[in-house]
């Protein structure tokens, strides 16, 4: 009986022919993967410097609040400016409106038959239906 | 696209380890005085290529990591030597383990348990190795340069 005290000079074969094999694997495995990574270097394209390591990720984590910040001004940004194109339109409606206004009282102060008492009733009529009451 | 990131293998646990197998190895050799359980259970051969091989495993460990040049190489490296140093625990573990049974059940769990991590390891740097074949385009974002892997989906 093998015993820790005192062990035989030479163990059972079986754990010896099993270290040997684990050993030789092993060793085998090791030179292997050496020797493949440095045939294959230049499949790899990366220096030590280019790729994160999990530590420089400390360093990505301001970079994303100052994306999430800078997402947040575009979309405030992108808000103003819809209500500033929706202003420019309706500024753009009225001004064709009262140049068609202009142009009406225009013609109406050029015709043959103008008098000061049909200009008058013209523009009251206008005036009661549009934006030509703005015109002093 | 999303960044590759490396497991770095600049941890307390292996950088101590790997010094350990270092000084065991140089100390068994120098020292030429073998634990029974390895003389017990390993030919002679073996016992030389083991502890020799220790001191193979921890130099060559601590290159790896160390590395300044390419990263494939210094990752490449710590494989071989994380590999072999794995093996070489699982050895040591199987030998107290079988010879001593249970009265060396703690030594050989622990040693055990250094086995299984460093092929954990392993599978680490290979996982990290294959992504690192596949990166797609070097992007520079705010002085932090970027590896970006093309999206699969």
């Amino acid at each position: 009986m093998i015993t820790a005290a005192e062990p035989p000079s030479a163990g059972p074969p079986w754990i010896q022919i099993l270290l040997s094999v684990v050993g030789l694997l092993g060793g085998t495995g090791g030179v292997t993967a050496i020797a493949t990574v440095a045939l294959q270097r230049r499949k790899f394209r990366a220096d030590a410097a280019e790729v994160l390591t999990d530590t420089a990720l400390t360093l990505v984590d301001p970079l994303k609040t100052r994306v999430g910040e800078l997402e947040a001004e575009i979309q405030r940004a992108r808000r103003q400016a819809a209500v500033a194109s929706r202003e420019i339109r309706e500024l753009r409606d009225a001004v064709q409106e009262l140049t068609a206004l202009i142009r009406r009282w225009q013609r109406a102060i050029f015709a043959a038959d103008a008098t000061i008492e049909r200009l008058r009733e013209y523009i009251l009529a206008s005036e009661s239906g549009g934006p030509g009451s703005r015109i002093p | 696209m999303r960044p590759v990131m490396i497991v770095s293998g600049r941890h307390p646990f292996e950088v101590t380890l790997l010094l350990a197998a270092i000084v065991c190895g140089a100390g068994l050799l120098l020292a030429d005085a073998r634990p029974r359980s390895v003389t017990v259970a390993m030919p002679t051969a073996v016992q030389a290529t083991w502890e020799v091989g220790l001191i193979i495993a921890g130099v060559a460990g601590l290159v790896g990591i160390t590395w300044r040049g390419q990263l494939s190489t210094g990752l490449g490296v710590e494989l071989g030597a994380i590999v072999l140093f794995g093996t070489f625990s699982a050895m040591y573990s199987l030998a107290v383990l079988a010879i001593t049974g249970l009265t060396g059940l703690t030594a050989g769990t622990f040693v055990g348990a250094v086995a299984v991590a460093s092929y954990w390891r392993c599978y680490q740097i290979v996982r990290d190795l294959r992504q690192l074949a596949g990166v797609g385009t070097t992007c520079t974002v705010v002085e932090v340069p970027l590896l970006i892997k093309e999206d699969s989906s």
